[in-house]
Order: C-alpha cells, then sequence, then structure tokens
C-alpha cells in the first residue's frame, strides 16, 4: 500500500500542494485528475522520493518515501509527461540501464535471459523497429513508450505515469491501457494522471480528484456511468 | 519478434550477470554514452554536408598540436620542487575561484542553463532518482567529468614533458589532482547550500577575505618584483612569479596540503615505494572528496526543506499569498517597438538583465587587465598592450562570457526555426546584445586610454571601428561553428576542449589574415595616392577591410543558419 499522509510541498513561496492525504492499494489502477497547475505532478514527484514534501508522511509497504533512501526508491518508478532520456543511448540502451539499476539481488539472470527481456519489451511496445535509435532521434510517441518500457523493465511495487498517452497513436494507447491492466492484475500500485478522461475511464478502478494542492475526491469509479469522470471534472473546475 | 541482436553487446557464452553494483553501471553507462558520442562525433565529421568545416578543423588541429609540441618541448626543465608547489597551488586558485563563484551566486543562476554542475534531465530522473545513494549521484558526476580530464591532461603532458622524470607518473599525478579538484566543486557547492542564512553570509564573507588576501599578496609581490617604467613583458613575469609565490607561502601548502601527495606522484624522479604511497594517498584523498559529497547533498536537501517550511509558516500565518499570480509585464510593454527582429533582441536582453551580474563581472577582469598597462608607466609600449589586450579579449574571453546567441539555444533551435525572420534578421537579432555587450567593453577600454594616451582622432576612429568589427566576427564565427556542430553548451567533455582549441586557432587566423589584408592595403595605398591623402586612404581602406571582414564573418553564419536542417544538426549529443 502506498500511503500518504497530510503532504504538503511548497516551492519558492509558492503552495503547489496544499494538504493530501489518501491512500493507493496494490491491485489497483487509480486515475488522477484535476485541472492545469492543481499540483498532481508535483505530487507524482513526491510519492517517487524525486523531491522531498515540505511537510507530511509518504509511505509504502510501510517504509517512508525519502530522496535518499536506494531500496525505497527501487520500489517506485516516475514516467513523467515528455519524459527526458540519454540523447547519447539507444533504445535497448536504456533498457539495460534500468535492468542494471534496478536488478533484484534475489535474481541472477544470465546476459542472454537479460537480453530475451529486453527483446520482450521491445517487441511488447512496439520498439523493435528502433532498437538501435539514439534516444534523442526519438519521436515525442517513441519516447513515451520507451520510458514506460524502462518503468516495465525496472518491475516497481508502484507504477506512477503522468500524462501517459500524450503523444501515443490509438493502437500505441490501447497497449499501454493493457499493460496498465496486467500491472493491476499483478499486484502492483498503478497511479495514472491524465486529462485524456474518457480514454483511462476503463482501466481505472479509482479515482482521485485534486484541485489547487487540495483532494476534492477519493474513492471508486463507477464503469456503469459513462460520463461520471466528466462531470466531476466539470464540477471541480467550475467551483473555482 | 524483430532482430534486436544487433544492438545489444556481445554476450559471452556461459557468463552469468552477476548482481551489478552501481558504481559498476555508472561506469558502463559513462563508457557506453561515450561510445555511442564517439560514433556521432566520427559520423558528424565524415558527413559530406560538413566536408569543408571538417577538413579545416582537422588541418587547425594539426597545426595547434604541432606548433605547441615545437614550442613547448624547447625549454630547460623546472625545478620539481617548484612544479610541485605549482601544481598543487594552481588546483588550490582553481578551487577558491569556483568557491568564491558558488558563494555569490544566487539560486537562479546556479540553477542556470549554463552551469555544468547541474544534473542533466535524464541524469535527475533516472539515475538521481533512481535507487542509489548520493555518494553514487557524485561518483557519477565526476564519471561524467572523467573522459575531458584524460584529454586536458593528455594536452598538458605535451607542455611538461621535458620536466618529467617518470611521464606515466606525471600524467597520473596531475590526473589525479584534477580529478580531486573537480570532486571538491559540488562538495563545495552542496557545502554551501547546507549552511543556513547565516552561516553561509559568514562562509561568503571568508571566502571573500581569502580571496581579497591572496589577490593583495599577488599585487604587492608585483609591485615589489617590477617597477614603473619596466617593459610590459616584465610585469608579465612578475605576475607569474608572484603567483609562483602565493602557492608557496606557508598558509597556502596548508590549503593545498591535501592535493600535496598527487603533485609528488607527477614531480616524482621515479615510481619507487614513495611514488607509490603519493599515488594512494592521492587516490584516497580523491575518494573522501566523493564519499564527503553524499552527506553534504543529504544535508543541503534537508537545509532546503526547511526554508520550504519556513516560507509554509508564512502562508499559514498570512504573511505572503499561497499561489501568488505570475505578471506578465514584459509583454505588455506598450513602449515595446513591433517586429519580429525587435522582439528577438528585446528576448536576448531581458536573458542579459537576468544574469547581468555574471556578465559584468565577466567583462569586468578583461578590462581591468587591459587597461592595467597604462599604469605601469612604460613609454611606447602601453598602447600596443591595451589594444593587443582588447583584441584578445575580444577574440577569447568575451565570446565564452556572452553566449547569449545561437549557443544558448541549443535545445530551442526549432523554434527558432518556426519564427518569421529571415536567416539575415535572425543572426542580427541573435547577435546584437553580445555584441553590444562586447563594444561597451571596448569603449569602456578606450575611452580611459584616450585620456591617458595622445593618439591622432583618425587612428582613434580607425582603432574603435576595427576592434567594433573584430567583436562581430568572432562572435560569428562561434556561431557559425556552433551552427555546424551543434552541441550542448554546459558539456564540459573532451569535444568542448577540442572545439575551444579549435575555435581559438580559427578566430586567431581570421584575424591574422584580417591584419594581413590591412597591412598590405596600407602599403598600396602609400604607393598608390598622394602623400596628402595616402593616410586618409590607408586608415580608412583598413577600417573598411574590418568592416567587410567581419560582414563575411556573419555572412558565413547567415550561410550556416540557412542550411541548418532540424534532422541532420541536432543539437546533440
Amino acid at each position: 500500500m502506498l500511503r500518504v499522509d497530510h503532504l504538503r510541498k511548497v516551492y519558492g513561496g509558492f503552495e503547489a500542494v496544499a494538504d493530501l492525504s489518501f491512500a493507493l492499494r496494490g491491485g489497483t489502477v487509480t486515475g488522477f485528475f484535476g485541472p492545469n497547475g492543481a499540483g498532481k505532478t508535483t505530487t507524482m514527484r513526491c510519492l517517487a522520493g524525486l523531491i522531498p514534501p515540505t511537510a507530511g508522511d509518504i509511505r509504502i509497504g510501510g517504509s517512508v518515501v525519502d530522496t535518499t533512501s536506494p531500496d525505497v526508491k527501487r520500489r517506485v518508478m516516475f514516467v513523467p509527461d515528455d519524459p527526458p532520456l540519454f540523447d547519447d543511448l539507444t533504445v535497448v540502451d536504456h533498457l539495460r540501464l534500468i535492468r542494471r539499476l534496478y536488478a533484484d539481488p534475489s535474481e541472477r539472470p544470465t546476459r542472454g535471459q537479460t537480453d530475451r527481456r529486453i527483446g520482450a519489451w521491445l517487441e511488447e511496445f512496439h520498439l523493435s523497429d528502433k532498437h538501435a535509435a539514439l534516444g534523442g532521434d526519438l519521436s515525442r510517441g517513441m519516447r513515451q513508450k520507451l520510458a514506460v518500457a524502462m518503468a516495465a523493465a525496472a518491475d516497481p511495487d508502484a507504477i506512477l505515469l503522468d500524462e501517459p498517452l500524450t503523444g501515443l497513436d490509438p493502437p500505441s494507447i490501447r497497449r499501454l491501457l493493457d499493460r496498465v491492466r496486467s500491472w493491476a492484475d499483478a499486484g502492483k500500485i498503478v497511479l495514472v494522471s491524465s486529462h485524456l478522461l474518457a480514454m483511462v475511464r476503463d482501466v481505472c478502478t479509482d479515482a482521485l480528484f485534486i484541485h489547487r494542492g487540495r483532494l476534492r475526491y477519493a474513492g471508486p469509479v463507477d464503469r456503469s456511468d459513462a460520463d461520471e469522470l466528466q462531470r466531476r471534472f466539470e464540477a471541480l473546475t467550475s467551483d473555482g | 519478434m524483430a532482430d534486436v541482436a544487433a544492438g545489444l553487446p556481445s554476450t559471452a557464452a556461459g557468463s552469468r550477470n552477476r548482481i551489478v553494483s552501481p558504481v559498476r553501471t555508472l561506469v558502463w553507462l559513462s563508457a557506453t554514452r561515450c561510445r555511442r558520442r564517439w560514433s556521432r562525433i566520427a559520423w558528424r565529421l565524415l558527413s559530406p554536408r560538413r566536408l569543408i568545416a571538417t577538413s579545416l578543423m582537422i588541418g587547425l588541429g594539426v597545426a595547434y598540436l604541432s606548433g605547441g609540441w615545437v614550442m613547448l618541448t624547447n625549454r630547460p626543465a623546472a625545478d620539481p620542487a617548484r612544479l610541485t608547489v605549482w601544481l598543487s597551488g594552481t588546483a588550490v586558485l582553481y578551487l577558491l575561484y569556483h568557491a568564491l563563484k558558488l558563494a555569490w551566486s544566487s539560486r537562479a543562476s546556479a540553477d542556470d542553463d549554463a552551469d555544468d554542475l547541474r544534473r542533466g534531465g535524464p541524469q535527475a530522473l533516472w539515475i538521481d532518482g533512481g535507487p542509489v545513494t548520493e555518494e553514487h549521484v557524485a561518483l557519477d558526476g565526476l564519471i561524467d567529468r572523467a573522459g575531458a580530464a584524460v584529454l586536458k591532461v593528455t594536452l598538458i603532458m605535451v607542455a611538461l614533458y621535458v620536466d618529467a622524470a617518470v611521464p606515466a607518473a606525471m600524467a597520473a599525478g596531475i590526473l589525479l589532482a584534477m580529478l580531486t579538484a573537480d570532486a571538491a566543486r559540488p562538495a563545495v557547492a552542496a557545502g554551501l547550500s547546507a549552511l543556513s542564512p547565516r552561516h553561509r553570509r559568514w562562509a561568503v564573507a571568508a571566502l571573500t577575505a581569502v580571496v581579497a588576501a591572496a589577490a593583495i599578496d599577488v599585487t604587492v609581490r608585483v609591485l615589489g618584483a617590477a617597477t614603473f617604467g619596466d617593459p610590459p613583458l616584465r610585469w608579465v613575469l612578475a605576475l607569474f612569479q608572484a603567483v609562483g609565490g602565493l602557492t608557496a607561502s606557508p598558509a597556502f601548502r596548508v590549503l593545498a596540503a591535501p592535493l600535496l601527495p598527487a603533485a609528488s606522484l607527477a614531480t616524482a624522479a621515479e615510481f619507487g615505494w614513495t611514488a607509490a604511497s603519493d599515488a594512494m594517498i592521492a587516490a584516497g584523498v580523491l575518494t573522501m572528496t566523493v564519499a564527503a559529497t553524499g552527506p553534504l547533498r543529504r544535508a543541503a536537501g534537508r537545509r532546503g526543506v526547511e526554508g520550504e517550511r519556513r516560507a509554509a509558516a508564512d502562508i499559514d500565518a498570512g504573511r505572503r499569498p499561497a499561489r501568488p499570480s505570475i505578471g506578465f509585464a514584459a509583454a505588455d510593454d506598450p513602449t515595446a517597438p513591433p517586429g519580429a527582429v525587435s522582439a528577438m533582441v528585446r528576448r536576448n536582453a531581458t536573458t542579459a538583465r537576468r544574469h547581468a551580474a555574471t556578465i559584468l563581472t565577466g567583462l569586468a577582469v578583461p578590462t581591468a587587465l587591459c587597461l592595467s598597462p597604462l599604469f605601469t608607466g612604460h613609454g611606447g609600449g602601453p598602447l600596443t598592450m591595451v589594444l593587443g589586450g582588447v583584441a584578445v579579449c575580444t577574440l577569447l574571453l568575451t565570446p565564452a562570457t556572452l553566449r547569449l546567441d545561437f549557443r544558448r539555444d541549443g535545445s530551442r533551435l526549432s523554434l527558432l526555426r518556426t519564427l518569421p525572420l529571415s536567416p539575415v534578421q535572425m543572426v542580427v537579432a541573435q547577435l546584437a546584445i553580445p555584441a553590444l555587450a562586447t563594444w561597451t567593453f571596448q569603449a569602456a577600454v578606450l575611452v580611459v586610454t584616450a585620456s591617458v594616451l595622445p593618439l591622432a582622432w583618425p587612428q582613434w576612429i580607425f582603432t574603435a571601428v576595427s576592434l567594433a568589427a573584430l567583436a562581430v566576427a568572432a562572435l560569428a564565427i562561434e556561431n557559425t561553428a556552433f551552427l555546424l556542430f551543434p552541441h550542448d553548451i554546459r558539456r564540459q567533455g573532451v569535444d568542448a576542449l577540442i572545439r575551444t582549441k579549435l575555435l581559438f586557432l580559427a578566430k586567431t587566423t581570421f584575424a591574422a589574415v584580417a591584419v594581413a589584408a590591412m597591412v598590405a592595403w596600407a602599403w598600396i595605398a602609400h604607393r598608390v595616392f598622394p602623400e596628402t591623402l595616402s593616410a586618409v586612404a590607408a586608415w580608412s581602406g583598413a577600417g573598411v577591410i574590418a568592416v567587410a571582414a567581419a560582414l563575411a564573418a556573419v555572412g558565413s553564419t547567415t550561410w550556416s543558419w540557412r542550411r541548418f536542417d532540424l534532422a541532420e544538426d541536432r543539437a546533440a549529443p
């Protein structure tokens, strides 16, 4: 479980996140919604241990998430919107880097096994044709796919995806959503931030709505109601 | 499944992928990036699109190395004891300079694009955000700079080869000293960030006092070694001796103590037990410096959170708004002239204002250096020294200080390409602010010089025009090279080092050709025109040649921007 208690983040005199408390369970996909500037990305960066919270407590499986704990950071992976890649590493190099960094000490795969797993990720995310391309030569959508493939390669307990559908073509969106479902089926915690409500609705089991750094709604998604997320979003933005 | 074997490193039969430590992963990462980068550079160099530029680069490179070798290997060997002190002392001077710069930097400038200590986006996300410690992050930064250090050592070895009893020991010693100084910079940066505001003020005052004391010491030594009326060369030698004297002083040797083993290794007479122990101690100092960076980074992080908590308390107490609105004063300025060129110039001017302190500091030092010959009291030499100094600073220092042109927009070149400006307009807009700043520096020096030294007004006009043209030419050449071989200006790698040397040679060659053309014209003018007109013809013609040379350089930048291809000429890696 990923538990957040009274998270607050202030940067340079700007209160990006005011007070957030929620819990994400394993095996669920939580949609993270809110207008631009609501504090979604800042929250996700705090959850991933990339930046420290100003106040509050974040725990995964009982361990405090902080910016200096390698063991805890191994358990959470954040894929940002427009992910930065190494301009001078190929697609395969990126996947190999993540495997080396996030290798489970209990695993001892051979080089051949690792290569086969990398091949499988390339196949799954339709990156095989681009396996030797440098990061700087990839299109926006390809960069997004590679970053999600890197999250798959890291095999963390919690995956935080910030606007993962931006720049993807329709078949890639379908494959990504399938992957999100399979992560949840494997018991992982998945948090997906997106403005494409209709697209992510089908995979979300729960939803978090935030506005001006404060939680406005946390609860399950009613999949029988096609317009539920849209109504909640409009209500959120119309009340100022 | 598609065949991906071609993109995968070779697999040794039966080899096991051991649990790789982060250190090995970081070394692997750096080696892989280096390999890919060199492949890319080789591909670019061999590209037919850059045939002329590549040929020029190779020619200049050969000229630089062979010239340096011939000049530097024909001198007597230095005293090893003095060389030891000099090596360790200059490393301390390097560190003091950077520490003072960091101490006086605001947070905004520390986050500046041009700050080479700042971690790039991929490193910050995948490495720093990954399962590694702060010590590993510090090590990664050092590994990233190690390649450049190795090449720098290679070039320094050309200069110091005659002093080396054991060349391998000298190379190892210089490399260890250089890496230690490089590793200490992020440690100092983190240490300063970890201080409370009050303690930071004390640290800034202490560092400033140390540097001021060193400057006073050097000044006193220079004034003791040279007297007014001595030739300029004497003053230059006195300055070198003064710096040597400073580094040999007891206080400085205390500061340099951690670097002495590396310096002693560099000047070892033989590779025996003493040199081996020096090597081990120097490696230990380097390891400790990297290891110390981790706790300092953690402390800096805690200090940052403390600052955020103070801001949060202010918000809670109603002393500041939680979400202050962002103004767009610049966009609303009713006095702004219309037009895309003026918009670009204004945008660069805004950037220049934001970095005004750094720019002023960067220009104040060359101004002081250029004017210093006026106060040595030497008869006919000062004017030559002043004008020579302005020319050298215009060629070398100011283009590096004023990177407010295409070089700063390396990651935004595709955006620039979409703007409604012709290539000429874009180049003029990009070069305007750095050129204006350089002209201001030149004018300041010339005005002071004119008030001290008598010179005929045609000569002053010619001098001002020539130097102004030189400034434009130097900036244009820098930008032409950048557009032909785009790169990240923050990179301090091997390629950056080579680029700096070759650009130096290119600019001096360009200036030498222009001067030769002016001299030839003056010779012709004296023979063709009557005596009453020959002087005016010579000066005005030479001025026209200077302006024409600058326009030619701007033309080359325009041509480079026109042929710039977003697909082929990406500013990376």
